[in-house]
């Protein structure tokens, strides 16, 4: 199942602590997904989940300046 | 493993024309500042070049002093210390290679007490803010309206900073030695006493995220970010290649303008201006009457950092135009404006008691071997440490 969380407007490093604070509650082989307009997100959150916990992500631009990465709980 | 997708687009956007507008007027202010303000081209040409690195990698000073503590996240602060490896390597060379020195163009200021009340004061109000003030220059040209805040923040920071700064320099600049390392130890021990606490500092930060670091795998990835394909398979560069191109970016301005990248002086000499405008006379304020604050004989707004801050928020939004990524951008409530607000205001006063911010204070400050400039780097981090446990209390 998938997750959704709205971080529009949100800046570092809040969209992080939302997007970890989901992750720990969902189980394995579930998804969030976290829509943000902070530019710096797209580098900072993907990098985070995937040093930290090995969770692969996959950006999708939904819109000049807008963005939904998809995080998935491996494991 | 990081998969983009991006949907199927009009061939060229209207973003895409209009950073090519950006350009070219950018290019004719540089071409008309080089017979009439030559200096001024020179910083102006490396802030915009400043600019367009730090959108693209996406690079953060507040969350390199920021993560460690927040998220146990040292990526950026690795990111940081390379900066200062390729700043403080690209120095040396300079200062042995041509005419600019570090003795007598280098950021070697006083450290004392007023450096450690500034650097904690910055810490926290570059973590309230959301980001130095490289950052808020950079996402005022990516459209954010936030950064609107800080920027008056710190124009009012800088001017109660500037003020006041002769209670400070009473208190402690004038009685406090400026430590050039070098001076005290030697060239050789001097590099290499850097060498090591960048190192050492670098490696602590991997034992900080990952125990225990598998240190051989972690190089080769590292070096294997600055394959080209690296970064043009992704959206944004990796933050060590944004840290390598700011450093060797320093090292180029100091070698043709003969001074490191500042910033925060910039914005001072800008407030003043301002207030020259209101009618107020800043050049009897304590920050403009003494000429080792300033450090050139231009005043205001022909102060060449201006034009540098001017031209990073251009370099920026000609990065982000060019990649189609400008939009407006609201912050979420009017807590943020608020917070970026007393971040501006903080950062603008510490910048000036402390004789520099994260860049002018910090990266070119230590990569002119002034012991000031690591005393205002861990300073930060201790800033930066409170400034976080606010931030988590107020915005989750």
């Amino acid at each position: 199942m998938d997750y959704f969380i709205d971080a529009l407007g949100d800046i570092c490093p809040i969209p992080i602590l939302k997007a970890e604070r989901k992750l720990k509650e969902i189980k394995p082989r579930e998804r969030v997904v976290l829509e943000t307009d902070h530019s710096c997100s797209i580098a900072s959150v993907t990098n985070h989940f995937r040093s930290r916990y090995g969770y692969p992500s996959t950006i999708v631009e939904v819109d000049e300046g807008v963005w939904q990465i998809i995080i998935e709980k491996t494991a | 493993m990081l998969k983009v997708i991006v949907p199927v687009k009009k061939i060229i956007s209207r973003q895409e024309t209009a950073a090519l507008a950006v350009i070219l007027v950018f290019l004719g202010a540089v071409f008309f500042l080089r017979s009439s303000h030559a200096e001024a081209a020179v910083t102006a040409s490396f802030g915009f070049y400043a600019g367009y690195v730090m959108q693209r990698s996406r690079f953060c000073f507040a969350g390199a002093f920021r993560d460690p503590f927040l998220i146990k996240n040292t990526a950026l602060a690795r990111a940081v210390l390379l900066a200062l490896f390729v700043t403080t390597t690209g120095f040396t060379a300079v200062n042995f290679l041509s005419t600019s020195h570090l003795l007598t163009g280098g950021k070697i200021y006083p450290v004392g007490i007023h450096t450690v009340v500034g650097g904690v004061l910055f810490g926290f109000g570059m973590v309230i803010a959301g980001n130095c003030l490289s950052g808020c220059l950079v996402r005022l040209g990516e459209g954010y309206l936030m950064q609107w805040a800080t920027l008056a923040g710190l124009i009012g920071g800088s001017i109660a900073g500037s003020g006041n700064l002769g209670w400070w320099n009473e208190l402690s600049i004038a009685r406090s030695p400026a430590v050039f390392l070098p001076g005290l130890t030697g060239w050789p021990l001097a590099l290499l006493l850097q060498y090591a606490l960048i190192g050492g500092l670098y490696c602590f930060a991997l034992v900080l995220e990952h125990r225990p670091p598998n240190l051989r795998r972690h190089f080769v990835q590292a070096l294997e970010q600055f394959k080209p394909a690296a970064w043009f398979r992704q959206r944004y560069w990796p933050y060590l290649v944004g840290a390598a191109a700011l450093g060797l970016g320093n090292t180029l301005l100091f070698y043709q303008w003969g001074r490191p990248w500042g910033l925060s002086g910039g914005i001072a000499h800008f407030a003043g201006w301002l207030c020259g405008l209101i009618g107020l006379n800043p050049l009897k304020w304590p920050y403009f009457n003494n000429p080792y604050f300033y450090q050139t004989s231009q005043y205001l707004l022909n102060h060449p950092l201006v034009y540098l801050a001017a031209a990073m928020i251009c370099g920026s939004l000609f990065a982000c135009l060019r990649h189609r990524e400008f939009r407006i951008r609201r912050p979420r409530s009017a807590k943020y404006m608020l917070s970026a607000l007393c971040g501006g205001l903080l950062m603008g006063y510490s910048a000036r008691i402390a004789m520099g911010c994260n860049i002018g204070g910090f990266l070119s400050g230590a990569g002119s071997f002034s012991l000031h400039g690591w005393v205002l780097g861990f300073a930060f981090l201790g800033g930066a440490y409170l400034g976080g446990k606010i931030l988590v209390r107020s915005f989750t």
